[in-house]
């Protein structure tokens, strides 16, 4: 069950389709933000493509393993369950990926993004890569999930062990993870890591955590210039693209587009009805209804407490290691999914709630996400003493769209904004 | 002058009419037609003898799962803010509804203003609907009237823990088959409890605020009311007639519409 | 918690909502896995006990992770004594050990008992005993596991073993699950689980010259490994050893539903057993489910495999 030949036919059909839209965005009015996104998507991939004959090795990994690392290393990231996400939304076939999955063993509660992305995997839907990371910054499924994925890919692999908690003892440890990472990835690339590199590569990262926060005030305004789709393009660049020139490009045309309204005193949409708090991501196969909540409902999200900058913490350059470390206990989901969620998640939604003057919460319940979904009725709860909203619950499946029809949220949705306007 | 309101549930069909600010009429129809034809014969049934007909309608508003088919009515709404609108009606006080019907179990917060200020429903599980009780009724061979009954008279309750439906089919079985088999009673009241546990988990989802009111066709199971009740702990207040509080609220709806495009 | 929620973390919850734990005055947990974790979060956001930690549990065992698991062990004593006005002194560390050896010890010569042909207790029995230890004073299980080992011992009684089994996977307490098995007439000889063998295995180091945070830090860490740990060939030698130690002709591996970590392992240990010529029945059910129904069919017909395949 292992994987030899480089398949890369899959990967050129999103490159392609990726382009197009990327192409059809440049035509359209304040859509700058969104052609960038799509341009630098292509890119990433076309960098995958390119890496043989660019002598360049290509090292596979789950969410959140910080992407600085291997530009610093000139090491060419793919990030898997960003390519199982463009897959799944391109490629027709992702229930056969998931019925290999079962054929080898993987049981139906086990988070569909991992059962996705070892069906692809199994299938050969991505080339075989030369090192496989993996780690458990996000969940218990990512940290197991790469046992099964190095025996497929029967490639060098690397465990990355990050503690539960913030605290000096927890980040002295994590930062000797990294550092056993990198000599793994020396002793893979023959190359010793360029210190002055990683350096750059760390400023690029530190401009990127200022765009976020200001982007963030920004989205405070009332009318909020926000069009829904920004936050997943955002969190998207930061978690595949961080700590490179494309990244910031990317967040800049953001920030610009939201300064140009809020200086002119409007709204992304004409008309804000209601001011939308988000809690973790919208099914892969439902990012539309995003858009379609904002033109049909006048609902802009101007929140989301799972993927933001905590405050406090600043990157230092001059100590790339030691910054990059410290980084992935507030970054967006690594921080709010480990706890404890008295001084994470909890305490972050009600404030993003005042702050953002939100009218309600809109949930996705994935049903593979346990550690989200163990929040719910806390976040409910505090949402509704604290700052006075409902909270809605949408249960769905962030990869299998079968499991709830979209046409079902969208029902959800309008009930909800129907609540919303009698709350008025 | 006439306004009608619609439930267009998943197996049934309500329908209330309001004649300026008191109930006229109502009607339930159980048929499996599409949604146009059930909500004629409802509106039909319900202004029988009334000496009026459907143009003396000012205003129809739809409600329930299937109330978007429906050309019928001017406006649709969202089921929790009939309910909402329907109990605050009947009993003022009520800030907390449970609504459990044939496929569907609703919990509404109702603010002071008789407004839905909240609503948590459940998404893709049976085993807190009254398909749920239904399907066990059939297990046990035992119509659901009767069921109501036998769960009263119990002297112990069978422990049914599994949430899903399909599992807790298998555990009433091994009940059944048990020897000594498990009282019948005991596992109607065990079902009863078991389906108690799972919507007052729902309602618990939402938060308890008195009062707090049952509706829905499975309020008329006293043996079900009286689980719900030890399950949350309150006292459950019940309607006349619960499964027409959401075709009620519709038409109160349907009269504000009328008066506001007047 | 939520419906994804493991049955054995929705338990402790319901068993705090039932006010069955009104004794306690704290509750200490691992960061293990993530139903776990977001319980601690429960527990405290709705306040059941004044008291809370939680420790971070590295998931390598490594040098830098035996370093950062002793300070956080260092820190769970240094809360218990500031919360509660105590000082747990090293003598005292080192009696408690000597406790708890003690009954690791008494385990360890029960387990060596059921490796013989006709052991003299069964699986049910012996997964009684175990949940006896978690609820009981440990002196006083140590006194009756005392008794039970030395009768035990004479060989007076004897359990025919048609096959011999062993039981791995999620959190087991449900001794009747067992005795459903043993009824059909397979003898559960060891177990793989972290309520069995995970939870009491390895012995704490008790050299004077040690100083005992560092010798159960130690333990804890390098202990039986729970599937969460990395690299999980550790777990799979381990189960294997005992296999062979044990001489098993099956293993019934159950997993609780959303027990992802064993989920993840399962395929791979399948594998490796069956790679050791042992026949694997793979069972997923809810914490504390009997052996009826579904789950009898599947153990019958996995018996009769194994029949056939020894041609007995």
């Amino acid at each position: 069950m292992t994987t030899t030949v480089a398949d890369t036919a899959k990967l050129r059909q999103i490159v392609e389709v990726v382009d197009a839209v990327a192409k059809l965005q440049r035509q359209r009015l304040e859509r700058e933000p969104d052609a960038v996104n799509y341009q630098i998507v292509v890119r990433y991939f076309n960098n995958v493509l390119t890496a043989k004959e660019e002598g360049k090795l290509v090292v596979a990994h789950t969410p959140m393993i910080a992407p600085e690392i291997l530009f610093a290393m000139d090491i060419v990231p793919l990030q898997l369950e960003f390519a199982a996400t463009l897959a799944a939304q391109i490629i027709p076939g992702i229930q056969e990926c998931f019925s290999t999955a079962a054929t080898a063993g993987l049981a139906p509660e086990i988070c569909s993004a991992q059962r996705l992305i070892a069906g692809q995997a199994i299938q050969r839907w991505l080339p075989r890569p030369d090192a496989l990371i993996w780690s458990n910054q996000v969940c218990d499924n990512t940290a197991k999930g790469g046992n099964l994925l190095a025996e497929v890919f029967d490639c060098p692999s690397f465990f990355l062990d990050r503690p539960y908690q913030f605290s000096e003892r927890g980040v002295h440890y994590f930062t000797e993870q990294l550092k056993e990472l990198i000599r793994f990835l020396e002793n893979l690339t023959g190359r010793r890591m360029d210190w002055d590199r990683f350096s750059e590569v760390m400023e690029y990262s530190r401009r990127l955590q200022d765009l976020h926060r200001e982007i963030r005030e920004l989205r405070k305004a009332v009318p909020c210039p926000w069009r829904n789709l920004w936050f997943i393009h955002m969190q998207g660049t930061e978690m595949y693209w961080a700590g490179s020139p494309e990244a910031i490009a990317h967040l800049e045309a953001i920030r610009d587009a939201a300064r140009q309204k809020v200086t002119e005193g409007k709204g992304y949409v004409p008309v804000e009805r209601f001011r939308i708090l988000t809690i973790f991501v919208p099914p892969t196969s439902g990012w539309a209804m995003m858009g379609w909540m904002q033109g049909k409902h006048g609902a802009v999200c101007v929140a989301e407490p799972y993927f933001s900058f905590r405050d406090g913490e600043a990157i230092d350059p001059a100590k790339p290691l030691q910054s990059l470390a410290r980084k992935c206990f507030y970054c967006p989901i690594c921080g709010p999914m480990h706890g404890p969620a008295s001084e994470g998640i909890v305490r972050d939604t009600v404030r993003d709630a005042v702050d953002y003057k939100a009218e309600g919460a809109v949930c996705f319940a994935s049903i593979g996400c346990r550690q989200t979904d163990a929040c719910i009725r806390m976040l409910k709860e505090s949402l509704q003493e604290k700052a006075g909203i409902p909270m809605l619950v949408l249960d769905n499946d962030t990869y299998d769209p079968t499991y709830v029809p979209e046409d079902q949220l969208r029902d959800k949705l309008d009930e909800f904004f129907e609540l919303l306007e009698g709350r008025k | 002058m006439l306004y009608a309101g619609l439930d267009m549930g998943n197996l049934t069909t309500k329908a209330v009419i309001l004649k300026d600010e008191q109930i006229l009429s109502q009607a339930m129809v159980n048929s499996v037609e599409d949604g146009e034809s059930r909500a004629r014969t409802a509106l039909d049934m319900a202004l029988e003898g009334t000496g009026f007909g459907t143009g003396d309608i000012a205003c129809i508003v739809a409600t329930g799962a299937g109330r978007k088919a429906i050309s019928l009515a001017q406006k649709q709404r969202a089921p929790s803010s009939c309910l909402a609108r329907g109990i605050s009606r009947l009993l003022p006080s009520v800030r907390t509804l449970i609504d459990v019907g044939a496929e569907t179990c609703t919990v509404v917060r109702v603010n002071d203003r008789g407004v839905a200020d909240d609503s948590i429903g459940n998404e893709r599980c049976a085993s807190g609907t009254g398909v749920f009780l239904e399907t066990m009724a059939k297990l046990m061979q035992m119509p659901l009237e009767e069921m109501a009954r036998a769960s009263m008279l119990a002297e112990d309750k069978a422990e049914i823990t599994n949430m899903c439906a399909v599992f807790a089919e298998q555990e009433v079985i091994s009940h059944v088959h048990r020897d000594p088999p498990t009282p019948k009673n005991d596992i109607i009241a065990g079902i009863h409890a078991s389906m108690a546990t799972q919507v007052g988990g729902l309602a618990k989802r939402m938060g308890i605020k008195t009062d707090v009111a049952l509706t829905g066709g499975v309020a008329r199971n006293a043996g079900f009311v009286s689980a719900l009740q030890e399950n949350l702990g309150v006292v459950l207040m019940v309607p006349d007639r619960p499964e027409f509080v959401a075709a009620l609220g519709a038409a109160c709806a349907a009269r504000d519409e009328a008066c506001r495009s007047a | 918690m939520y419906i994804n929620t493991c049955s054995f973390v929705r338990g402790c919850l319901d068993l705090v909502l039932k006010k069955r734990y009104q004794f306690l005055d704290g509750f200490v947990s691992g960061s293990t896995c993530d139903c776990p974790r977001r319980l601690t979060d429960v527990w405290q956001h709705y306040d059941f006990t004044p008291f809370v930690y939680i420790l971070d549990v590295p998931r390598k065992m490594t040098q830098a992770a035996h370093a950062l698991y002793r300070e956080e062990v260092q820190g769970l004593k240094k809360r218990i004594e500031e919360s509660f006005g105590l000082h747990i002194s090293d003598e005292a560390l080192r009696r408690s050990i000597e406790t708890y050896n003690r009954t690791r010890t008494l385990l360890k010569k029960l387990y060596e008992l059921r490796k013989s042909d006709c052991p003299p207790v069964t699986g049910a029995e012996v997964l009684e005993v175990l949940d006896a230890g978690f609820k009981m004073p440990r002196e006083e299980f140590n006194r009756v596991l005392e008794r039970l080992v030395d009768e035990a011992g004479k060989g007076e009684r004897t359990v025919p073993a048609r096959f011999r089994l062993m039981i791995s996977g999620s959190p087991l307490n449900n001794p009747e699950f067992i005795r459903g098995i043993e009824e059909l007439g397979g003898l559960v000889v060891v177990d793989e689980l972290c309520t069995g063998v995970r939870h009491w295995w390895d012995l704490v180091d008790e050299s004077p010259g040690v100083d005992p945070v560092e010798a159960l830090s130690r333990r804890y860490l390098n202990n039986f490994p729970c599937p969460r740990m990395y690299p999980p060939e550790e777990r799979f030698d381990r189960a294997v050893q005992l296999v062979r130690e044990y001489r098993v002709d099956g293993v019934i591996s159950e997993v609780v539903r959303y027990c992802v970590h064993c989920a993840h392992d399962q395929p791979l240990l399948k594998r490796t057993l069956e790679g050791e010529g042992v026949p694997v029945l793979e069972l997923s059910l809810e914490y504390g489910a009997s052996g009826t129904g579904q789950i009898r069919t599947r153990v019958q017909a996995f018996l009769e495999m194994l029949e056939a395949r020894s041609g007995r």
